[in-house]
């Protein structure tokens, strides 16, 4: 574990952002572009764990907990609404969910 | 794997892999309480509500992913480029807080202490409970009206 400094843990976690920054804008399907969020929201959770035991400091920790609970708050909300969506256009894609009048 | 997969279920399970290995990272940072949330969090309840919404809307493998090549080129760019830039702004705002390396040693002379900082479930509470107080309320709040938010969109007639 020494050999693991805090540089490595901030790369990986702005390498886990960029893939899921690459699936947001490369993908068409909500669901998938919504794991993609996901991904990337874990990206940043990392590095804050990171920072916080690089300094020492309990803050990075409680603000990952927070970040968890707006995810799973904004997971459940947009799962909704993806199902609403189908409801109204028989398909889950982006392309046809292009005005907001339903 | 998550974000190339076809097929909506693989990568939902993926998706679960990527997760359990971010919390082994956690449980690697002293971070339990965190790593043991994500677990909980994300690789249960979320997962959980992803399949079941990956199967209730019956999703097809086919043109999942997107046709064009040039665009997938391009976003492919965009995110080579945003990787790289964080990797930059890493490097240069690198002076702040690459001082020392991270091993076990280093952050105990660095921060001053006798003992690393543990994320158990005591001191995190004990962070929440007296310094961020207002703050979780508020996350309660936001999760009931999430609650609220979802049952009213997906309900058919309010």
């Amino acid at each position: 574990m020494a050999d693991i400094t805090t540089s490595h843990y901030i790369v990986l976690s702005a390498l886990i952002f960029a893939v899921g920054l690459f699936g947001v804008v490369t993908r068409k399907n909500t669901v998938i572009i919504l794991m993609s969020l996901e991904l990337m929201l874990n990206g940043t959770n990392l590095a804050f764990v990171a920072f916080s035991r690089h300094w020492g400091n309990l803050q990075g920790q409680v603000f990952t907990f927070f970040v968890i609970a707006v995810a799973a708050a904004e997971a459940a909300v947009a799962l909704a609404i993806i199902i609403a969506l189908n409801r109204v256009r028989k398909g889950v894609t982006l392309d046809e969910a292009t005005e907001l009048k339903g | 794997m998550t974000v190339t997969r076809r097929n909506a279920v693989s990568s939902v399970l993926w998706l679960v892999v990527a997760f359990l290995g971010m919390s082994a990272l956690f449980l690697g940072m002293d971070a339990g309480f965190i790593g043991v949330i994500q677990v909980l969090v994300y690789a249960g309840a979320i997962m959980v509500l992803f399949l079941f919404v990956i199967m209730l809307l019956n999703l097809t493998p086919s043109g999942l992913l997107r046709v064009d090549r040039p665009r997938m080129k391009a976003a492919g760019l965009a995110a080579g480029v945003a990787f790289v830039a964080l990797i930059v702004a890493i490097v240069t705002g690198g002076a702040l807080w690459t001082r020392g390396s991270g091993d076990e040693a280093a952050i105990l002379a660095r921060t001053g202490s006798e003992k690393l900082v543990e994320g158990s479930v005591l001191d995190i509470a004990d962070a929440l409970f007296t310094d961020h107080l207002l703050p979780f309320e508020l996350a309660s709040v936001l999760l009931l009206v999430a609650i609220i938010g979802a049952v009213a969109l997906t309900k058919r007639r309010l």
